[in-house]
């Protein structure tokens, strides 16, 4: 009975059921269900794709349509089965060429799916559908392509004729000008233009007696009533004595007022005796016009024009589309004209042609980018997909409503958000103790204090504050006669002029210039996979050290930074120099040289780039939004693609498409006499709006965003008007780098001032205001004392943007000086509360460059002259010729350079992944990142170092041979002078007889029995000084 | 005579942690310390019960051809000469041309019967210990550079912590006086450092570098390991020093930072007395180096990194890579194949058999991992007429001891080695598995960096459950 049953059901399958039906439920439902259902089903489905019903399944999920009744070429089902376009499902192993086939039947046979349910409508299917730029002639366009004139192509230099414009649909239909060149041909050539009026592509420029005619020999395959597609990118200007019709475009032949009424042509012209209106033409009186005055408005645009028209007669069968949209006949706006049909006719004394070509006709003036020319009316898909790959490749939005992303709208709670408030005014608080305030900063730091009924610790002495001060500033120890001389001044501006003497002197600028370039991971070479040397990044190094040696004002340190290149000329060759170096900024991140997808490297850099941006300049995390919108921040994927448009718009190499290609380096000219400088800086390139990359994968695109800044920060409650317009128009020709940079470094940005301030105050106290230096998002830390977070910051805007002056206002408070948090919280019974954590100063370990620094300052060996080229000068010389371009780094982090350098830490060459040992082992910077808050680590690595590398070894040598050198002296005085360098005090009594006593024992020690009396006095003077460049307090400062 | 047990556990000190991170990030992964004082190298424990404490990752640099050793693939022979009869991948790294038959036979080994070819006979006569990966897809890191970065620290594309770093940061290491993770002979080349790195783990839980892929194991040294001083007189120097810190620290103090660098420096003394006398491998009897193939070519430099891992982990070290490395050594067979494999098999064949017998003898290969992998397979069809390219695309691993099931293959490529067909094993899945074994939750193993909690797996990752024991 049962095996009745089977052979029954059979029966009735191959009895009644479609033979595609059979397929679908034989080899395709099944294997949707075995490998795509698991993710791709029910309300939960991934990346927004069911595939349990066709409708689902057409509607597609976040990257378009999955499958495509009967184009199984447009289906991303297939193309993801595939593995092509960056698709690759399912995940978990690629199906068998047999079950690609049969999906690929499948669609290709109208992918029927018997019972299918759940039907959504057309409009909702179309919305998701997003379109894909296609090459002109790729697939099946390809036959019906019959002309391809593309500006790009022509290889001539700016200001050109164009004598020729080559076809580049591979029919050879040439078109060339006919003045001159042709018995009876009126038209001269045209001028090729880089930077045209089309968003300033490369185009050829039509005057009214321009005309450029293919042969008549090799016509289009266009007649009598054929369909036919033209697309051109134009703009077009109005001048004076336009004539009565002005032709851009013709094919066939185009008849005048005296001929016989019959349409012969194809012949797209602007009508003036409508208004101005676009008109594509049969032939005399037989055409179809679009509403009067309706070009008007698009003179001095550029645009894609496409003109469609199936067979018929001419009025009712001609499409108009501007920029992918159609324009008529639409609904109000009919197309006008005569139902003739046309009649194409080709002339036998001229081809197709451009602008002015027969005497009696009238032409147009204006830029041409490209020309397509189909016999076929392209299907609404296939026009878009063209005209996606025009609009892109000339900036145009196409079918802007659909295709281009709206600004963002922001929730109340996103808006309310304390970091994007502007900056408040503030008047420092009222305090109990006023005899304790010094300055407006206390007033904080008391009320603080005051509020929780605490008194404030007592001043550190003089010489504390002045080691504290010093490595603060300048990051090097005071010497002793510095001491001496600050202890001496008992006036009451003692403090100022210690302040003002560190300020002014140009280590200052290598200590915060420093903690500049941590922020913007400054190194001398690319990591990854060459880690190639970056021979001119040190001119950027200097640039920062500079800048701030100068107080260049922040707001221009930022400009400059990001669009020095940009800013206009000044007569001081100097200053246009220091711009373009500064654009370094932009150059010195990793990069990866060989990776294979180009493009892909491209994204990478312009990650790092955002990253950076928005975390050293203004305290956000931008960087989760290359793949999604932040998941905690009011900050879209668009506002990612928007920045990142502006940054991928800048090229930072020499070849935009070749793999494993240099960055840029050019020499700028100097004053006369002096050797140009070789600058390592970006250069501009063709602007582009970015799509935004869905999940980040480039082969999945969404919706074009427009180049601008963050959405957000323009949205807030107090944002005026004036704050909510774009600051870049997408289409312009320049990156918009210069209009962003404009943005960040402006006074009503309510981050980037704050986040200065605050890093600044991070710098000289236990903790920043806020404790999340480079993030003030929703997840970053809220100020522990906005209200001195927003007096310090109009301080800051108030005094010019002068990072010297917000120093001054913090190191010459009380609050400064009070004694470090590990005392204060020694003496207090209870634990000092968290919040008071900003107002402390802290003992922290000397950073790695510090602790260079002062080994070699202490023994007397530190070269304090500024340095220029070593770094890059040397790495260069021991770096991997492989072909003279690209040159890999082959120094090791113990390289002996490392040991024999005398000049300050900064200056050292700075290698990613290989940072000399004293700074990888004492917490450097990694320059891979952003670094706001460096580790602070204490391990036996550390040790090692101090006890046995040579570069410790050699210093305390040094430092013994200075002790020893003077003859003069005795013992006593010589170990007074050696804590005097070392820790800027006298020795106690103890410590004097503590070292005499070691000094006897380590000379009599049995080891030392085979060496002379003044080696062993030597090694044990030596021993005693290395002991003292080890201790802690050498190595912290209170 | 010592009973390997007993010798581990003389030559491991107390795991006491040390030192202080200025970081807060660490203190989620602080209480899973061990000891009385956190400090970033202290032993933690793992998420669950681990199945390995140690790990040995022995690297082939260059892409070791996997149709031509742990894949056997007869269609190739068959249609050796002919054209792939589907697309070649969208990503590749140079061209090729026709299938090329592998110009070695496999065999049946052990009790499995799993084929290795003849470029491997000692390892195939280890293959019952052996987990065999036959579907490692390495995403479409066609470069060498992308594709190491690919496999030490699970990006191609951004600077991350490698593999060891992360086990480091998990585990912490059980020998305070020896680095706790050490890369044997890494190549300067393709992300160099990079892949021995801690990117933005604190530098504590970075590799330490033995040698380099450019110069003779032979004469490899750790920097900074000799005493600067005879420890008599280091002694001496040290006691002073002692004495001038706590002088200081009873006027400043108490502050657990300088507590922890007082520490340090007596630490560090230790270590430069322990570590030279683990790293000497002449303390080994001449039975062990000849098993090990030290003294005689072609297998004296890899044999004396093998052995010197083995001495390494049996004192604690958490983590060694042993690379067989660029430029020295290089399976980048672009051309003449058979020469290239030859030649670097012979090296590494017995040293890796050598090792792997060792620590099972020595009881130590039930809770040791040992990885054998490679960033790349090559492609199944000729580049010119007798090399292969690289092929990211589908390629072989393996994995041993550590609860590994022995004598098993995972995942299938297609007849002709061209793309994983069954199972794919990603390198999230890898390195998910990898932890796994270590008693480590991928997903949960973090650490918070600009504003997010990163992973070795980032967002993705599955553990190849089925080729645990």
């Amino acid at each position: 009975m049962i095996r009745y049953l089977g052979c029954l059901a059979i029966l009735v399958l191959a009895g009644s059921v479609r033979a595609d039906e059979e397929h679908f439920e034989r080899h395709v439902r099944p294997l949707l269900i075995e490998r795509c259902h698991k993710c791709h089903a029910g309300t939960e489905a991934k990346g927004g794709l069911r595939l349990d019903s066709r409708e689902f399944a057409s509607k597609g999920g976040d990257t378009g349509a999955a499958i495509v009744a009967g184009k199984p070429e447009q289906s991303l089902l297939l193309q993801a089965v595939r593995h092509e376009n960056g698709l690759e499902m399912p995940p978990d192993g690629k199906l068998t060429a047999a079950q690609i086939e049969a999906l690929e039947k499948w669609v290709r046979e109208g992918a029927v799916w018997p019972g299918a349910a759940a039907k959504i409508s057309a409009e909702e299917a179309e919305a998701n559908t997003i379109t894909l730029a296609r090459l002109p002639n790729s697939g099946d366009l390809a036959s019906a392509l019959q002309l391809w004139l593309r500006a790009d192509a022509l290889q001539l230099a700016d200001g050109e004729s164009v004598f020729v414009w080559p076809d580049q649909s591979g029919h050879g239909r040439d078109v060339s000008a006919t003045k001159g060149v042709r018995e009876g041909g009126v038209g001269g050539p045209g001028n090729f233009v880089r930077q045209s009026n089309l968003y300033g592509r490369p185009a050829v420029r039509f005057s009214q007696w321009t005309g450029l005619a293919s042969s008549p020999g090799n016509p289009v395959d266009i007649r009598g009533d054929a369909a036919l597609t033209i697309s051109l990118v134009m703009n077009l200007s109005r001048f004076d004595g336009q004539p009565s019709h002005s032709s851009i475009f013709c094919v066939g032949n185009p008849a005048h007022s005296g001929d016989p009424g019959k349409p012969l042509a194809a012949l797209i012209e602007i009508d003036q005796p409508q208004q101005f209106s676009l008109d594509f033409a049969g032939g005399w009186g037989h055409d179809a016009v679009l509403a009067p005055g309706s070009f008007q408005p698009r003179f001095g645009k550029p645009i894609i024009a496409t003109f469609v028209k199936t067979p018929g007669p001419i009025k009712d069968t001609t499409r108009f589309y501007i920029n992918g949209k159609l324009v008529g006949p639409v609904e109000g706006q009919p197309v006008t004209g005569r139902d003739t049909v046309p009649d194409i006719q080709h002339r036998a004394d001229i081809g197709v042609f451009l602008g002015k070509a027969l005497s009696w006709c009238g032409a147009f003036q204006g830029d041409i980018g490209e020309v397509l020319v189909y016999n076929l009316a392209l299907a609404d898909g296939d026009r878009l997909g063209v005209e996606a790959y025009l609009g892109e490749k000339f900036g145009l939005w196409i079918d802007e409503e659909r295709t281009v992303a709206k600004p963002a709208a922001y929730t109340d709670v996103e808006k309310s958000h304390w970091a994007y408030q502007p900056v408040r005014e503030i008047s420092p608080p009222k305090v109990k103790n006023e005899a304790w305030v010094l300055t407006p900063v206390d007033r904080f730091t008391l009320a603080a204090m005051e509020s929780h009924g605490l008194n404030p610790p007592s001043e550190v002495d003089k010489r504390t504050f002045l080691r504290r001060v010093t490595f603060d500033l300048t990051g090097l120890p005071p010497t002793p006669d510095e001491v001496d001389a600050f202890l001496a001044d008992k006036s009451p501006q003692a403090y100022e002029t210690v302040v003002d003497r560190l300020l002014n002197s140009p280590h200052y600028g290598e200590r915060w210039g420093r903690h500049w370039l941590d922020l913007v991971r400054y190194a001398e070479s690319t990591a990854n996979d060459a880690n190639a040397v970056m021979a001119h990044a040190w001119r950027y190094r200097n640039y920062v050290i500079d800048a701030f040696n100068n107080d260049l004002p922040y707001d221009q340190f930022l400009i400059e930074q990001l669009a020095g290149d940009l800013l206009p000329p000044t007569e001081s060759v100097a200053i246009n120099t220091r711009r373009i170096i500064a654009t370094g900024y932009l150059m010195i991140g990793p990069k990866a040289l060989a990776e294979t997808d180009k493009e892909q490297s491209r994204l990478d850099i312009v990650d790092d780039q955002i990253d950076v941006t928005g975390r050293a300049m203004l305290g956000l995390t931008l960087a989760c939004a290359r793949c999604h919108d932040h998941k905690f921040d009011a900050i879209r994927a668009t506002d990612y693609y928007a920045m990142a448009g502006i940054f991928r718009s800048t090229e930072p190499f020499q070849n935009e498409v070749r793999n494993a290609t240099m960055w840029w380096e050019f020499p700028i000219p100097q004053e006369a006499g002096v050797e140009p400088i070789i600058a390592m800086a970006p250069k501009e390139t063709q602007p582009r709006n970015l799509r935004v990359h869905l999940r980040g994968n480039r082969f999945t695109l969404g919706k074009v965003v427009p180049r601008g800044p963050l959405g957000i920060v323009a949205t807030t409650s107090t944002a005026t008007e004036s704050d909510r317009k774009p600051i870049i128009d997408p289409h312009q020709m320049s990156s918009g780098r210069l209009e962003l940079a404009r943005w960040i470094a402006s006074p009503s940005n309510p981050l980037t001032a704050r986040v200065l301030v605050n890093r600044v105050w991070q710098l000289h106290f236990a903790r920043g205001i806020v404790g999340t230096p480079d993030n003030f998002g929703t997840r970053g830390d809220y100020p522990s004392d906005p209200a001195l977070l927003d007096w310090l910051t109009t301080q800051f805007l108030q005094s010019g943007w002068s990072i010297k002056q917000l120093h001054r206002q913090i190191v010459l408070s009380k609050t400064y000086r009070m004694q470090n948090a590990e005392s204060w919280s020694k003496r207090e019974s209870a634990p000092i509360p968290a919040r008071l954590a900003a107002y402390q100063v802290r003992r922290r370990r000397l950073t790695a460059e510090e602790l260079r620094d002062a080994l070699l300052r202490t023994s007397g060996q530190l070269d304090l002259v500024a340095g220029r080229s070593e770094s890059g000068d040397f790495l260069l010389s021991k770096a991997e010729d492989i072909n003279a371009i690209i040159r890999p780094n082959r120094v090791g982090a113990d390289d002996e350079f490392y040991t024999t350098f005398r000049k300050r830490s900064v200056y050292l060459p700075i290698v990613r992944n290989m940072l000399p040992d004293v700074l990888a082992l004492f917490d450097a910077a990694d320059p891979n990142g952003v670094t706001a808050v460096r580790n602070e680590t204490t391990v036996a690595s550390q040790g090692l170092f101090l006890l046995n590398h040579p570069l410790v070894r050699q210093q305390s040598k040094a430092f013994a041979e200075r002790l020893l050198s003077d003859g003069q002296q005795n013992d006593e005085q010589r170990i007074e002078l050696a804590h005097r360098l070392a820790y800027g005090r006298s020795a106690t009594p103890l410590e004097q007889e503590d070292t005499t006593a070691f000094l006897t024992a380590f000379q009599k020690s049995p080891t030392l029995a085979e060496t002379s009396e003044a080696e062993r006095r030597f090694a044990a003077w030596q021993a005693f000084c290395q002991s003292l460049l080890c201790s802690n307090e050498f190595l912290y400062v209170e | 005579m010592t009973n390997p047990l007993t010798r581990r556990q003389v030559l491991q000190r107390s795991a006491l942690g040390f030192g202080s991170l200025a970081l807060a990030d660490l203190l989620s992964e602080n209480s899973r310390a061990d000891g009385p004082v956190a400090g970033p190298l202290a032993v933690k424990r793992p998420h669950f019960p681990a199945t390995a404490k140690r790990v040995v990752f022995l690297f082939m640099h260059g892409g070791v051809s996997h149709v031509d050793s742990f894949d056997p693939k007869p269609k190739l022979i068959e249609m050796n000469g002919q054209p792939l009869p589907f697309a070649k991948p969208k990503f590749e790294f140079g061209g090729t041309g026709n299938l090329l038959a592998s110009p070695w036979k496999f065999q049946k080994y052990g009790q499995s019967g799993i084929e290795v070819s003849d470029l491997f006979p000692h390892i195939g006569g280890c293959i019952d210990d052996i987990a065999v990966i036959r579907s490692m897809n390495g995403a479409d890191f066609v470069s060498h550079g992308p594709a190491l970065l690919n496999i030490n620290t699970g990006s191609g594309v951004f600077a991350r912590p490698c593999l060891g770093a992360w086990t480091l940061y998990g585990l912490g290491s059980e020998n305070q006086n020896l680095p706790g993770f050490l890369s044997l002979s890494p190549s300067l080349y393709h992300g160099g450092a990079q892949n021995y790195g801690s990117s933005f783990l604190p530098a504590t839980f970075q590799g330490t570098r033995l040698g380099d892929g450019g110069t003779h194991f032979k004469e490899a040294k750790l920097s900074s390991l000799s005493p600067g001083e005879k420890p008599e007189l280091q002694r001496l120097q040290l006691d002073l020093l002692k004495r001038r810190n706590e002088r200081h620290l009873a006027s400043q103090g108490p502050d657990s930072a300088l507590e922890a660098r007082i520490d340090s420096f007596e630490l560090a003394f230790r270590m430069q007395a322990e570590a030279p006398e683990v790293m000497d491998i002449s303390r080994e009897t001449a039975e062990t180096h000849a098993a090990y193939g030290i003294g005689v070519e072609p297998t004296d430099e890899f044999g004396r990194q093998c052995l010197l891992a083995r001495r390494c982990l049996e004192a604690g070290v958490r983590f060694v890579q042993v690379n067989f490395s660029y430029p020295r050594n290089y399976w980048d067979a672009h051309g003449d194949l058979r020469n290239n494999h030859t030649t670097n098999a012979a090296r590494v064949d017995l040293p890796i058999a050598a090792l792997l017998k060792d620590l099972k003898a020595r009881s130590l290969l039930s809770d040791t991992l040992v990885i054998f992998g490679t960033e790349f397979g090559r492609t199944p069809a000729a580049q010119g007429s007798d090399g292969r390219d690289h092929h990211p695309h589908a390629f072989s691993v393996w994995l041993a001891g550590g609860g590994i099931r022995g004598g098993v293959t995972y995942g299938q490529t297609d007849e002709f080695g061209y793309y994983v067909t069954e199972n794919k094993v990603t390198m999230p899945d890898f390195h998910a598995t990898i932890l796994h074994t270590l008693g480590l939750d991928h997903e949960k193993l973090t650490f918070r960096h600009a504003g997010r909690d990163y992973r070795l797996t980032d967002v993705h990752g599955h553990v190849v459950k089925e080729i645990l024991l």
